[in-house]
């Protein structure tokens, strides 16, 4: 093909030149089907990961085949719920369902603190309500029920919802009724509900809030031990310890002027024999919920740090974190694993609320100790600086 | 021997005669009188206790856009909700309200579920307000009062006085007070009447139960408070309600909330009414 | 502590907002054409519990007079205005004694607990005749509430229950029965309402066009699931709705919003009358 001068005739060049313009063209308006399989693949591949690479906005798609299955195929299966501190179970299941979930509603006088009753809202007859937990993709099948013993009516926004105000307008009930909605789990993660009945912030600071956990298609890794736990601001007319049965007080609530901050609705849920328990070697995981209704909790387990956290109960994992920042409404994964025997207290570090209002628990772990990792005290001895040599 | 001692002359023994029976005929009369007064009537509205109600521009939580200020005209609200004792003497005059009798688009399964039969008052006290009552129930009976339910507007306008003056707002711990009196009701209420009165002489209307209004289809919002700006416009024309004017009037929320969820042939242990005319 | 003062200033604010949000709520209103999607309270929540069987009822099915002439043609056994319902004689032996004979020539078949029609208080028609509901019964029956002075939404619900009755086999819209509930009970005149139904070409006999006291208006709208409010100056903030009951008078289909499809309605008529 070459000229006695070795060169290319000059149409050969124009044909190739044209060829890779159009080749070039061609790709960028139609992509080719390489490049559509590793962005479901990074879209399907959530969970433990770190992803903050993932291009912002991205949704997690629900693609696979199950998903496309019609919701009167699905197996339907009954939701086995968790009641604080005991997490709900694993989801333990590689396919999709529909999932039916039934809360009820109840208005009683519990104990808040030692010689402290308060007459709490709450689902499921406790603070907090019960933690519910699907696979990414289920379909919900929801039943809200208010005890006609109630005086309010009620209703719940589950943060999992995608839909108009997380389901509160469809299950707003007055004492007495039932009512139901459905909704798919779009998102993994970990999640708050709560009552939105007017007015909201009462609800809430009355109890009304818990749970519900999201987790991806491929399950959570495994741990050996499983917690519940959601922090919660009281406002009462009387101080902290008050004896007696104390009031809501909205004027503190509206100034944030809590009376109380407590885990799991009530002092000392977490402390002494409630506290929770695990072994030395155990790898840990703590649902951690703040259902406020103002405060933000700055969460920390004295004496450990958490190897991960899902930040603020999403897909972003930060690792090596000694106090996290959940805010009212929100909630946070985190895992660590207990290394020596000890008593590990949970707080929120606004410190004062741990050791005046209440918001502190206990992690007692039993085991061998390890000197390596952490002695107890080896030495103590009278320290005088002005003593002469 | 007699000596006068009265310096006028003795009446004429007709005329005196005359006078005794018309002093006894007078005090038969005014005894009679007295009588009938002190007796108990037997019809129910002058049996149950109103007072009169000056009317006047109400502060409704949620004014309703596009609305001028709700006025309420003058009227009269009992004094208390209406009894236990009071419904059965309804049912006892009017059988088809009897909880065996009621077709069910007037009450639901839960009517007068606490009673122990359809005059039968059971363990309940009939000096407390009577619950589980439909709508169509309650308004049934403050018909055959000739009398009727209270309007929203009108209930609101009682309910917002305070003990010293109309407007409890003006009052400090009056919020509280409601909210308390509100959220720690019993759930069996106790006997109408040992609440304290408040400005206009109305007592119970935050401490024992939550009571039916005339307009039960009128409140058009959703029990969602966050959401109380978005009126489902699709379905309402005309109007709707903006968002509330008193946002730390606590036990208003509640009492909307409540009555946002209501429909006719509902019934509560913990929902009762009273009348106005 | 807020003054006089602040009430007033507060107030005025309130009003110029209201004014501004309800233009902006009418323009928006009188655009639109879509459909609500939300639920309505009412009859509904009635429908759901309906699981019992029907209540035994007292044999008297007649309605109870209006309340403006509660003795007329009664023993005079009952208390004050009866009551919505069925004859309050204490002695269910005779229940027909002294009534005046309004009622729907039909057998005694019991009404069905949930009917709409053991609503007996007498409504006005546009005739000025007395008019109770369950004349209605022995056929289909398309129910709107609306009110004469209304300019936006109540057309198109009258233009609903027209389409309703246009969408069906001639014969079978023949037997079809309307019945036009105003709101406005002051206003509302049946001269007004006749006016009104002439106007639509719809002054025929299958269409009632019906006005209440307020007493019986509100309960209706209880008993369908109508919300509505007195708004002042003749206006009525009210929902959406078209209520097909069936020939007993239960409610067999509902169409909540304003350009809704009228299937549901249409085939619900169908079912009712084959």
């Amino acid at each position: 093909m070459r000229d006695k001068r070795g060169n290319l005739p000059l149409g050969v060049i124009y044909a190739v030149a044209a060829i890779i313009v159009a080749l070039a063209v061609g790709v960028a308006l139609f992509g080719t089907s390489v490049d559509a399989a590793p962005a479901q693949q990074a879209g399907a591949d959530h969970g433990h990961d770190l992803t903050i690479n993932q291009p912002a906005g991205e949704h997690v798609a629900l693609t696979d085949p199950e998903d496309l299955v019609p919701v009167e195929e699905l197996p339907v299966i009954k939701a086995v719920l968790g009641y604080a501190p005991n997490a709900a179970p694993p989801v333990d299941r590689d396919y999709r369902a529909h999932v039916e979930v039934e809360l009820e509603t109840t208005e009683e006088v519990l104990r808040l603190a030692d010689g402290v009753e308060y007459r709490f809202w709450t689902f499921g007859g406790a603070v907090p309500g019960p933690m519910i937990r699907v696979r990414h993709g289920d379909y919900v099948t929801f039943t809200l029920q208010n005890h006609p013993t109630s005086l309010m009516p009620h209703n719940i926004d589950l943060h999992a919802v995608t839909g108009q105000g997380g389901g509160a307008e469809a299950t707003l009930i007055s004492p007495g009724q039932q009512a139901t909605f459905s909704f798919s789990a779009l998102v993994p993660g970990v999640y708050i509900y709560h009552c939105a009945t007017a007015p909201v912030g009462m609800h809430i600071a009355n109890g009304m809030y818990g749970l519900i956990v999201v987790e991806p298609k491929e399950g959570l890794a495994p741990v050996d031990k499983e917690f519940y736990v959601v922090q919660g601001d009281f406002y009462t007319k009387g101080d902290f310890g008050e004896r007696g049965l104390q009031d809501f007080d909205m004027q503190r609530a509206i100034k944030e002027d809590a009376a109380y901050v407590v885990f799991n609705g009530s002092v000392g849920s977490l402390v002494g024999e409630n506290a929770l328990f695990a072994d030395v070697g155990d790898k840990v995981r703590i649902f951690f919920g703040n259902g406020g209704p103002n405060l933000t909790s700055s969460f920390h387990v004295i004496g450990e740090i958490f190897d991960t956290v899902n930040v603020e109960g999403g897909r972003l994992i930060n690792h090596d974190v000694q106090t996290t920042s959940v805010p009212a409404g929100g909630a946070v994964m985190v895992e660590f694993g207990v290394d020596v025997p000890g008593t590990y207290n949970l707080v929120d570090h606004a410190i004062f609320r741990a050791f005046n209002k209440g918001a502190v628990g206990q992690l007692v772990v039993v085991g061998e100790k390890n000197p390596t990792i952490f002695t107890e005290r080896t030495d103590i001895r009278p320290y005088d600086p002005d003593a002469t040599e | 021997m007699t000596t006068r001692t009265h310096s006028h002359t003795r009446t004429p023994a007709p005329r005196r005669r005359a006078a005794r029976l018309t002093r006894r005929f007078a005090a038969a009369v005014a005894g009679l009188w007295l009588l009938t007064a002190a007796m108990p009537t037997t019809t129910a509205a002058a049996a149950t206790s109103m007072v009169a109600i000056e009317g006047g521009e109400v502060e409704l939580l949620f004014p309703v856009e596009g609305e001028a200020a709700t006025v309420v005209e003058p009227f009269r609200i009992d004094v208390v909700p209406v009894t236990n004792a009071e419904f059965l003497a309804f049912l006892e005059a009017n059988p088809e309200w009897r909880r065996s009798a009621v077709p069910e688009v007037f009450a639901g399964s839960a009517y007068l579920r606490a009673w122990d039969g359809d005059l039968d008052l059971g363990a309940l006290d009939p000096s407390a307000p009577v619950t589980d009552v439909s709508w169509f129930a309650a308004a049934a009976y403050c018909e055959a009062r000739g009398a009727r339910l209270p309007t929203e507007a009108e209930w609101e306008f009682v309910a917002n006085a305070g003990y010293a003056g109309p407007r409890g707002r003006d009052e400090a711990g009056y919020a509280a007070r409601v909210l308390t009196l509100t959220t720690s009701r019993a759930q069996r209420p106790g006997p109408v009447g040992m609440d304290e009165a408040n400005y206009y002489g109305v007592k119970d209307m935050h401490g024992l139960v939550w009571e039916w209004v005339f307009d039960v289809g009128s409140s058009f919002n959703t029990g969602d408070s966050r959401s109380d700006g978005d009126r489902r416009l699709q379905l309402v024309c005309g109007g709707g309600s903006a968002g509330a004017v008193d946002k730390s009037d606590y036990a208003a929320f509640l009492r909307y909330a409540f009555r946002s969820g209501l429909t006719g042939g509902y019934s509560s242990g913990g929902l009762g009414f009273r009348c106005a005319g | 502590m807020t003054t006089t003062r602040d009430h007033a200033a507060a107030r005025r604010r309130a009003r110029l907002l209201a004014a501004f949000a309800a233009a902006a709520l009418l323009a928006a209103c009188g655009g639109k054409a879509e459909e609500g999607g939300g639920r309505a309270e009412g009859a509904q929540h009635v429908m759901a519990t309906a699981t019992q069987a029907e209540t035994p009822h007292a044999p008297d099915q007649h309605a109870a007079p209006a309340p403006a002439d509660p003795h007329a043609g009664h023993d005079g056994h009952e208390a004050a205005p009866a009551t919505p319902d069925t004859h309050a004689a204490p002695a269910p032996a005779d229940p027909h004694a002294g009534h005046d004979g309004h009622e729907a020539a039909l057998p005694a078949a019991e009404l069905p607990g949930t009917s709409i029609y053991h609503l007996g208080g007498a409504f006005t028609g546009q005739d000025g005749a007395e008019f109770r509901l369950a004349e209605l019964r022995g056929a289909p029956t398309v129910v709107v509430m609306f009110y004469g002075d209304c300019t936006t939404a109540c057309p198109l619900l009258v233009k609903s229950a027209q389409d309703i009755e246009q969408a069906l086999p001639t014969e079978l819209a023949a037997r079809t029965r309307f019945a036009m509930v105003s709101f406005d009970t002051e206003r509302d005149t049946p001269d007004k309402l006749r006016a009104y139904a002439e106007s639509l070409g719809l002054d025929k006999a299958s269409w009632h066009w019906l006005v209440g006291s307020p007493l019986l208006t509100r309960q209706l709208a209880t008993l369908l699931g109508v919300q509505y409010r007195d708004a002042g100056n003749g206006v009525f903030a009210h929902s959406n709705l078209v209520t097909v009951l069936d020939a007993d008078g239960v409610p067999a289909a509902r169409v909540e919003g304003l350009g809704v499809p009228l299937d549901g309605a249409v085939a619900a008529i169908r079912a009712a009358l084959e």
